[in-house]
């Protein structure tokens, strides 16, 4: 496993589709999970998608006949990556925690 | 009431096209087609309906990605080579097709190689001709050389293909830079 950081749209994308998603579903749910924060816009959406699938860490799925929507799930490469990436998030958190924790300051509004 | 423009912009410059699509929108003209990139047909109606935006697209799965698209409420309304128009429903929230840097690195990438690709073969073109006449010149044929003036038009538009590949390579440092921090 690369131990390379995913980015956020990657890391987002990844953990919206343990059920069946379609593309704009995966917008909108990552946009409510982030509350309003991470808004994905279409064109970067489907070019992750699109390496998402090369690289085999979710598959895209038979679409039914009477649906143009193509669904996507994620896989068990998937999941390793996302879950490797949640094992890295945890340590920047802790060891962000130790020290900067102390710096975090809302009301400068950054 | 129906208007139409003739305007042109460089590839390199799509961004500014977008910002007078965009611009013309306020005004209530909404762009309804596009010929051959530069001639605009537009019609009045309310304004700031829709946002616009362009993207050179890749062709080889160009109709998934307009499918894609047009499941986010995003509509294909023309395009031209391989630029395409998008326009959205304006909802209140900026309408933009990238939303992190990568993706932004990768669009620009695309119009460089692109560009990149004409610049070199109308430089190789141009190479040749003029070392062919040079060596006509040289052997006696004095002729060659005045035809030569012909292709100075060429040769402005191979100068101003350089220039725009300057520019889009000063855009991709810039974001490079920024990728050194930021996503």
């Amino acid at each position: 496993m690369e131990s390379i950081a995913l980015t956020e749209a990657v890391f987002y994308i990844l953990i919206s589709m343990e059920q069946p998603i379609h593309g704009y579903g995966i917008m909108q749910s990552v946009e409510k999970m982030s509350g309003g924060r991470v808004k994905l816009a279409a064109g970067t959406l489907y070019g992750a998608l699109s390496s998402l699938v090369d690289k085999k860490w979710i598959i895209a799925l038979p679409s039914e006949e009477n649906s143009r929507k193509k669904e996507y799930q994620i896989t068990d490469l998937g999941k390793a990556a996302a879950a490797a990436e949640l094992r890295r998030l945890k340590e920047l958190v802790k060891n962000g925690e130790a020290v900067a924790g102390g710096w975090d300051n809302d009301k400068n509004g950054i | 009431m129906t208007r139409t423009e003739f305007k042109l912009f460089a590839a390199w410059e799509y961004e500014l096209e977008e910002l007078w699509l965009n611009h013309m929108e306020a005004q209530g003209w909404h762009l309804q087609k596009i010929y051959m990139g530069m001639i605009y047909r537009f019609e009045k109606g309310e304004p700031n309906q829709y946002q616009y935006r362009l993207e050179m697209i890749d062709k080889e799965n160009g109709e998934e990605y307009i499918r894609f698209m047009e499941e986010a409420g995003i509509e294909k309304i023309g395009g031209y080579l391989w630029w395409v128009y998008f326009r959205k429903r304006n909802d209140g929230t900026d309408f933009k097709l990238f939303s992190d840097v990568r993706s932004r690195m990768d669009h620009l990438t695309r119009i460089y190689n692109m560009m990149n690709m004409l610049r070199i073969l109308l430089t190789v073109l141009l190479s040749i001709n003029y070392l062919m006449a040079f060596v006509a010149a040289w052997l006696g044929d004095r002729g060659a050389l005045v035809s030569m003036f012909g292709l100075i038009p060429c040769v402005l538009v191979a100068v101003w293909l350089w220039g725009g590949c300057k520019s889009l390579s000063y855009k991709l440092q810039d974001l490079q830079q920024e990728q050194k921090i930021h996503e």
